[in-house]
């Protein structure tokens, strides 16, 4: 009974963290120029994540090391630097994006600009953590999370056609704007699989006490949680391709990407398209803050842990406050919260080996993992994808770039 | 009879002091030459230097020089006898305690100068 509890507030906790700033504008990108085309690229990054998120789960439970932990002890320091500055540099652009994210939200409903609510929102975003529990900053975020659900009610407002909707669930070439097609599908794979999201919940798996019995919770909220969580990127999509696509409206502005859900809801789709980037980019600033904080101490070895007071662990409470308003004053400063979203997705996928092959090496070694070691599943399904997405991105980007 | 690999399981562990509080990492470790006896593992090290000594000679120096002007510590690592380690395993524990060790400094002086003056801090 206990366990399906657990399972149940696991696959809310993902269904209110999976979409994030990164999630939001490249599925309402992706739809906007290429109908229904890029879905499958949505699946396969969903896979890997899903892989992923287990895997950082299993080592948790498993070893009792974070990710963090682990990766140093197993490369050393001085390896272990080159994943870590990654990480630190990525989840901050991150971190940036999704308070750009919940400004450009507030932008959309007041019509006041985004730069004047950076610092508002580093502020609440810095309130809820100092003040908060890990528990309650899990559950708030799932629990609000829940509106997103109205872009899968709205895919069933809208009639889709189905056998074009299973078409694109399917790779395929473009017929135009190769350059943008693949840049995209670079994006899509980045804001997918970032990183903070296994960092993170490896920490939480370890505030949580984990051993080798929730393996099968981990296992169970892994594969549903995360499957539920795209499915709702699948349906921004499919909404984005219904309404923008059609019109020829290629989206370079939130304003334009606020309009899929008045098709469906009228007035109100407004209200809620905002509301839902307003919240889930929230959520994710929530997770990608505290990330920043986990990873640093965690590499040096500090006292942490979101559930103690801010004097019991001074030295992590300043790290995610530092962040935070660095974050914040980016957005201050007036960077474009779309562009930066785009480019940190698409400067994640490049990374990305950097942090998935030592976490690889890590999840076949014996001394960690024992018997629960990787299998060749897992090992394939992960390495081939990151292996793509990186191809993907050192060709695409450089086409995006100078082919305008 | 069980074995410890020094590289593998002592470097870059988590060091906790006797009540299991985190205190750092161990960073380096030290042998010390004696005359006509073989080498001993005399001392475990962790501080912001020895990691910048690890990266190269000049990062190091550096690290010195910044700890000597800025830092609590005046840029010395803290050295802890390896007679004073307890258990390898998880992590490495040793019989101190974490407050009375300077590797708390930087958390204290962070807790007393900002944190504390922060309302809400606990």
């Amino acid at each position: 009974m206990k366990k399906a509890l657990e399972i149940t507030l696991g696959i809310l906790t993902s269904i209110g963290g999976f979409l994030d700033v990164g999630a939001i504008a490249t599925a309402v990108q992706a739809g906007a120029s290429f109908k229904f085309q890029l879905l499958w690229v949505v699946l396969l990054g969903t896979i890997c994540v899903i892989f992923l998120v287990e895997m950082s789960g299993r080592l948790a439970a498993v070893s009792r090391h974070t990710l963090v932990d682990a990766l140093r002890e197993r490369f050393g320091f001085n390896f272990y630097l080159i994943p870590f500055l990654a990480e630190l540099v990525v989840d901050g652009l991150a971190l940036a994006a999704e308070i750009g994210g919940v400004c450009l939200a507030l932008q959309l409903v007041t019509g006041i600009s985004f730069r004047w609510w950076a610092l508002p929102v580093a502020f609440v975003l810095w309130l809820l953590l100092w003040k908060g529990t890990f528990s309650i900053i899990e559950k708030g975020t799932s629990l609000f999370g829940l509106i997103t659900l109205s872009f899968v009610v709205a895919v069933f407002v809208l009639h889709p056609p189905w056998n074009d909707v299973a078409a694109g669930l399917v790779p395929s070439l473009p017929a135009h704007d190769a350059a943008q097609y693949w840049f995209i599908a670079v994006a899509i794979l980045g804001a997918l699989i970032s990183p903070y999201l296994f960092y993170f919940y490896s920490s939480g798996a370890i505030e949580d006490k984990w051993n080798k019995n929730d393996l099968g919770v981990n296992r169970g909220v892994a594969a549903v949680g995360m499957s539920f969580g795209s499915f709702i990127s699948l349906s921004l999509l499919i909404v984005s391709a219904l309404v923008l696509f059609p019109r020829g409206i290629q989206v370079d502005r939130y304003e334009q990407a606020a309009m899929i859900l008045t098709e469906p809801f009228g007035y109100w789709g407004f209200i809620l398209f905002a509301a839902s980037l307003g919240i889930a980019c929230f959520g994710a600033a929530l997770e990608a803050g505290l990330d920043q904080a986990y990873v640093v101490a965690q590499t040096l070895g500090w006292n942490w842990g979101e559930n103690q007071h801010p004097k019991e662990d001074a030295r992590f409470s300043m790290t995610y406050t530092v962040f935070i308003f660095v974050a914040a004053l980016l957005i201050f400063a007036g960077i474009d919260p779309l562009k930066l979203t785009i480019f940190t997705m698409a400067l994640t996928a490049v990374i990305l080996p950097l942090v998935i092959f030592p976490f690889l090496i890590l999840m076949n070694d014996e001394n960690y993992l024992g018997k629960h070691r990787n299998g060749i599943i897992s090992n394939s399904v992960v390495l081939i994808i990151t292996v793509l997405a990186f191809v993907m991105a050192i060709v695409a980007i450089p086409l995006q770039i100078f082919g305008g | 009879m069980d074995e410890i690999h020094l590289i593998r399981d002592v470097l870059d562990n988590q060091l906790v002091d006797g009540d299991r509080r985190p205190m750092g990492k161990v960073d380096g470790m030290v042998l010390v030459l004696r005359k006509d006896k073989p080498p001993r593992l005399a001392y475990l090290e962790t501080g912001m230097t020895t990691l910048a000594h690890r990266l190269s000679a000049r990062l190091g120096r550096l690290a010195e020089r910044l700890g000597r002007k800025w830092g609590v510590r005046h840029g010395k690592p803290f050295r802890i006898p390896w007679a004073k380690v307890r258990h390898v395993g998880i992590d490495v524990e040793v019989d101190l305690k974490a407050d009375d060790t300077p590797v708390m400094d930087w958390e204290k002086w962070l807790k007393k100068k900002i944190v504390g003056r922060i309302p809400g801090s606990g």
